[in-house]
């Protein structure tokens, strides 16, 4: 039977390792080459669902606002994501509007989605069957949330369009930063801590 | 510096759920037992998909930064902006910054992907023995670094939303950039099916080529 004790291979360079648990915020290396290692560290579900849930009250925030406005001579442009897929679609450009919304707005929402539907489930100490391809589904789409490199093209955007007459920042742009720092955090969860309390509520 | 390795033992971490199990074979095909998640010695003909991933990744590229990126309508007259053109007129504007910054994320960024991605494959293949921890530090640089070519893509989209100015000017994007979205996922993929693992493999073998 293979226990958490199990020797662990760097990811990188497949040399074996004990697997350490973190204290505070240590980070642990591989020794012959240098890559992180993962570590286990301890978890405090409630807080983790609490992050998920800000996370997707962000998201609410961040895509039901205006990111910027504009106001020239009695006109209103509002710019939200949604708004601007549609704009993009509309324009003729149907391709780009699906790949920049699958990454900066359909995954992270599944993501976010699915990660207070998990947490949630073992925090109330429920388990239910959907739980493992919930998490399974969590790890797949990892690489394609793209969010904080959609509030660069935010800034750069708005760097852009600098001197034009009577630019608004609103209150999307807030939700997208507090989107970005949330959801970078909510990467760095252990997710093995995830399995492991999954696996211990249940049958195998 | 000689560690043991998992393959020699046959000991793999779960790729989804960090599970370790032990006695995998290079030939059966494993399944974690706590989630399913299939386990491999090493990621599946990792060589040879990267090498497809890399191929289209440039063949995408040249049409990417040669055909139009952006159309802008206005008033006085129709034009198309490449990549190129665009960071131009980013310059000529006196957006030097934004003018690098976009010829950093569209330009270099993805053309250096796929020239580092290729070395790498090249050192595997060539059995290179030296230097092994910097190429690893190289390809995790890849990897990290490949979603920010998206950034084009995600400005194209919010330009278009924005310039809506009535009967003043028109944004559209142009068909580069559909070639422009295929590159940059391609070359995602492309970093996702390498295996840096083979690198170490390739160097530890006898009969190496000293570097």
């Amino acid at each position: 039977m293979t226990a958490r004790a199990a020797p662990t291979p760097c990811p990188s360079c497949d040399a074996l390792h004990q697997r350490a648990t973190a204290v505070g915020r240590q980070r642990a290396y591989c020794r012959r080459c240098g890559s992180p290692m993962p570590m286990t560290r301890p978890t405090h579900l409630p807080t983790w669902l609490a992050l998920a849930v800000a996370a997707a009250l962000a998201f609410l925030i961040a895509n039901g606002f205006p990111i910027v406005e504009m106001h020239l001579r009695g006109e209103h442009t509002r710019a939200t994501l949604p708004g601007a897929l549609w704009a993009t679609w509309d324009a003729g450009s149907a391709p780009v509007a699906v790949l920049a919304g699958l990454c900066a707005l359909l995954f992270p929402l599944i993501t976010i989605a699915l990660q207070c539907f998990t947490l949630g489930s073992l925090v109330t100490g429920r388990r239910p069957a959907a739980l493992r391809p919930a998490l399974r589904a969590v790890t797949a789409l990892h690489p394609w949330n793209m969010v904080d490199v959609f509030l660069l093209a935010v800034l750069v955007s708005v760097a852009k369009l600098r001197g034009e007459p009577r630019l608004i920042l609103d209150a999307g742009l807030a939700g997208f930063m507090l989107l970005t720092v949330l959801m970078v955090l909510l990467s760095t969860f252990d997710t093995g801590a995830l399995w492991e309390r999954a696996d211990a509520r249940g049958p195998p | 510096m000689n560690l043991d390795t998992g393959r020699e033992h046959g000991i793999v971490a779960c790729p989804v759920c960090a599970l370790v199990t032990r006695g995998v074979g290079a030939t059966k095909r494993a399944a974690c037992r706590r989630c399913g998640g299939s386990l491999q010695l090493r990621k599946t003909d990792s060589v040879g998909r990267t090498w497809a991933f890399l191929i289209a990744a440039t063949l995408a590229y040249l049409p990417a930064n040669l055909l139009p990126i952006l159309h802008t309508r206005t008033l006085l007259g129709d034009r198309a902006d490449t990549v190129f053109s665009g960071i131009l007129a980013l310059w000529d504007g006196g957006s030097w910054d934004l003018a690098l910054i976009v010829f950093l994320a569209s330009v270099v960024i993805p053309l250096a992907k796929i020239g580092c991605l290729a070395v790498l494959l090249l050192s595997i293949r060539f059995r290179w023995s030296g230097r092994c921890r910097e190429r690893t530090d190289l390809y995790r640089l890849v990897h990290w670094i490949g979603p920010w070519s998206m950034l084009d893509i995600f400005v194209i989209v919010l330009l278009v939303a924005l310039v809506q100015f009535a009967s003043l000017a028109q944004v559209e994007p142009g068909t580069g950039a559909i070639a422009f979205g295929a590159m940059v996922v391609l070359t995602m993929m492309a970093a996702q099916s390498f295996d840096p693992r083979l690198m170490w493999d390739a160097a530890s073998k006898p009969g190496s080529s000293d570097s």
